[in-house]
């Protein structure tokens, strides 16, 4: 199966450029689930979010022909559809999971009636790699790491800035409390609710940094159902990850990277079936699970709705 | 008794003929935004649905693997269990089942068939056990093993039609498809009407003898009711008596089995070949289905068929009237959201009426204490 390889010092950058690249978008939304789930709401419906989003990114961008409305519109967007399932799993105390389900259904079938009627988004201005001065030419990491969009260092930043919220504020303590064990944080006097809300606008807000990432950052405009699949493999990083801000960016460094290597490896005549790249980011996660049990929970809280007994 | 399941079947009945006016007046408003004429687009889903035999054999076909997976999904929620694995297991059971075919074709009918449908239920019901023997032996969330072997399973069944080692069929030049060959007329499902354009095949018989089968079992035998018990208090279940970790794989394997029916129905009945990406998300659809039945199996018969009716529909509907059949989607999806943020409000207004009646109290656990 494998022929004489010989992958040289430039190509292995080439790939984990790549990696960093397609990483980017996916590290949005994971970043939005730790805070999601960390509260104690799981979200299937990123997909739908994400899709949603990267489109009234892309649109937003195009018309107005600023990269920053575009973006600024597809936060609006994901906000507004995490409130809608606020309103739901919250509100209505309707499940978790069936709200999620809903929501892909919803934006995939919506998405792709606007787009149908509207035809074509125009291109919209997309993001160019940066330079970042003396790091861009630091052998290997600096065309790897340092080349990269502004997206991938913004991510950067928010994920420094979750992982000290998370861990240092009291906002961060109420975010975990309600999301492991709610009836105390509920007895100590934090609103539930109120901080569960929180959660799901600012997983909201990121999910749709992470769309547009993808529409405007990447690919500069849309097409049907282009987040195929990167909506799950987000909830799959923050499993990985552990609910760790830093953990979970590297889970999506590792999904990014098999996701590279699908399209590096035909280019480096390596026969290898695309199709296990393609499972092994699950698969990582499931066995990691499986592994660290007991040391490895979900906030305990996951995906239940709290009501206050009587 | 009969008074108070009359009161729960008209609360449910009218929760979810608001959660369709719902969605109509969603179809209504987004074929009004396409200026197209509403009366046509609601005819078209009407013909495509309904309309002809054609139209309804359409419906039943695509109701069937919907049904299939609602049963998967409402048998482990039972066990208070929540599976969302159904379109990983779908997809293994319906590989596990085209290799079965292809391998047995030779066999007299219709025994290559039977063999074909049990490795396709033992192949979903894999995938199904795997899960629950993650949870069972490393405590593994079951919410989170399921979603994530659906894209295990995905890219396992691709895989094997993308190999020429595994079910390719020969590549005989560089245009030819990753796809198994067509499958032997002895393997496939039959077709219930002979020579008419309605092409409804044994698919959906097997799935409403599997809604009666399921509905049986949870209701009138033992294992039914160990298996309740355990969706209601599982360490209750316990001191009774049942090995809950042998219960939880076993329940999944069932769960998957059902749903490895799904895929293997569609195969045989419908596509005759594997295919990458076969299936168009039935496996999240028929969560939608089991949810809208309440997760009950006759209701899930009914639910199956007004899903099968608008996928079918919405085909009739993008050839008529120009209104792409995504708008399928959407209405199926604000169905779910409208029934998902009536759910509570329902089952608590049925507590407290079945708190009087102790018996009738058992009828279905709370889902999401169950997840924990």
């Amino acid at each position: 199966m494998m022929v004489g390889i010989s992958i040289t010092a430039g190509a292995a950058s080439d790939l984990f450029a790549s990696a960093a690249r397609l990483a980017t978008p996916i590290g949005f939304v994971a970043l939005g689930e730790t805070f999601g789930e960390a509260a104690g709401i799981i979200n299937i419906g990123l997909e739908g979010v994400m899709l949603a989003s990267a489109l009234a990114g892309a649109w937003a961008a195009a018309s107005s022909g600023s990269v920053l409305t575009g973006f600024a519109v597809a936060m609006l967007t994901g906000m507004a559809l995490l409130g809608v399932m606020a309103l739901l799993c919250i509100g209505l105390r309707a499940n978790q999971i069936v709200v999620g389900l809903g929501m892909n259904l919803v934006a995939l079938g919506a998405t792709t009636l606007v787009f149908k009627s509207v035809r074509t988004v125009a291109l919209a201005p997309g993001l160019d790699p940066l330079q970042l001065g003396f790091l861009a030419d630091i052998p290997f990491l600096g065309p790897a790491f340092f080349r990269q969009r502004l997206t991938f260092f913004v991510l950067l930043l928010l994920t420094a800035a979750a992982a000290f919220v998370l861990r240092r504020t009291a906002w961060g303590l109420r975010l975990r409390a309600v999301g492991e064990t709610p009836a105390a944080a509920d007895a100590a006097g934090v609103r539930v609710d109120a901080v569960r809300v929180q959660a799901m606008l600012v997983c909201g807000a990121l999910a749709g940094l992470g769309g547009a990432a993808l529409s405007i950052g990447e690919l500069r405009g849309f097409t049907e159902n282009m987040v195929a699949g990167k909506g799950f493999i987000a909830l799959a990083a923050v499993i990985f990850g552990r609910w760790k801000p830093w953990a979970v960016l590297a889970a999506c460094g590792v999904f990014g990277l098999a996701d590279a290597l699908q399209g590096q490896l035909p280019a480096w005549d390596i026969n290898f079936p695309p199709s296990v790249l393609r499972m092994l980011p699950y698969l990582i996660a499931l066995v990691a699970l499986a592994v660290q049990r007991g040391r490895a929970r979900p906030p305990a809280a996951l995906s239940i709705p709290y009501e206050r007994r009587r | 008794m009969s008074a108070v399941r009359l009161r729960r079947s008209l609360i449910i009945v009218g929760v979810n003929g608001v959660a369709l006016a719902l969605a109509l007046a969603a179809t209504a408003g987004i074929v009004a935004l396409y200026d197209k004429p509403v009366g046509a687009a609601l005819k078209a889903l009407y013909e495509g649905s309904l309309g002809s035999a054609f139209a309804l054999g359409t419906t039943l076909n695509k109701a069937t693997p919907l049904l299939f997976v609602a049963l998967a999904f409402l048998v482990a929620q039972r066990a208070g269990l929540v599976s969302i694995g159904g379109e990983g297991q779908l997809y293994v059971g319906g590989t596990a089942a085209v290799a079965a075919a292809l391998a047995f074709d030779g066999l007299p009918r219709p025994l290559g068939l039977v063999l074909a449908l049990v490795c396709g239920f033992a192949g979903g019901g894999l995938w199904g056990a795997l899960a629950g023997w993650l949870r069972a032996r490393f405590e593994v969330n079951e919410v989170i093993a399921t979603l994530l072997l659906n894209f295990v399973g995905i890219a396992v069944s691709n895989l094997t039609v993308q190999e020429p080692s595994l079910l390719r069929e020969p590549v005989t030049d560089s245009a030819s498809l990753p796809q198994s060959p067509l499958l032997a007329q002895v393997v496939r499902l039959p077709r219930l009407v002979q020579d008419s354009p309605n092409r409804v095949h044994l698919g959906i018989v097997l799935a409403v003898l599997a809604a009666v089968g399921v509905g049986v079992l949870l209701r009138r035998t033992v294992a039914g009711f160990r298996i309740r018990m355990l969706g209601h208090n599982p360490a209750m279940a316990e001191r009774a008596g049942v090995n809950v970790a042998v219960m939880v794989v076993l329940v999944m394997f069932l769960s998957g089995g059902l749903a490895g029916l799904a895929g293997t129905s569609v195969l045989l009945g419908e596509q005759y070949r594997l295919q990458p990406e076969f299936s168009p998300g039935f496996g999240f659809d028929g969560i939608a289905v089991a949810l809208l039945a309440r997760s009950t199996p006759g209701g899930a018969v009914a639910a199956a068929l007004l899903f099968g009716a608008l996928r079918a529909g919405g085909l009739r509907l993008e050839a008529a009237v120009q209104v792409p059949q995504a708008l399928v989607l959407v209405v199926q999806g604000v169905i779910i959201l409208a029934v998902a943020a009536t759910a509570y409000w329902v089952e608590r207004t049925l507590r407290a009426r079945n708190t009087v009646e102790v018996a009738g109290a058992t009828e279905q656990p709370a889902m999401v204490e169950a997840t924990a």
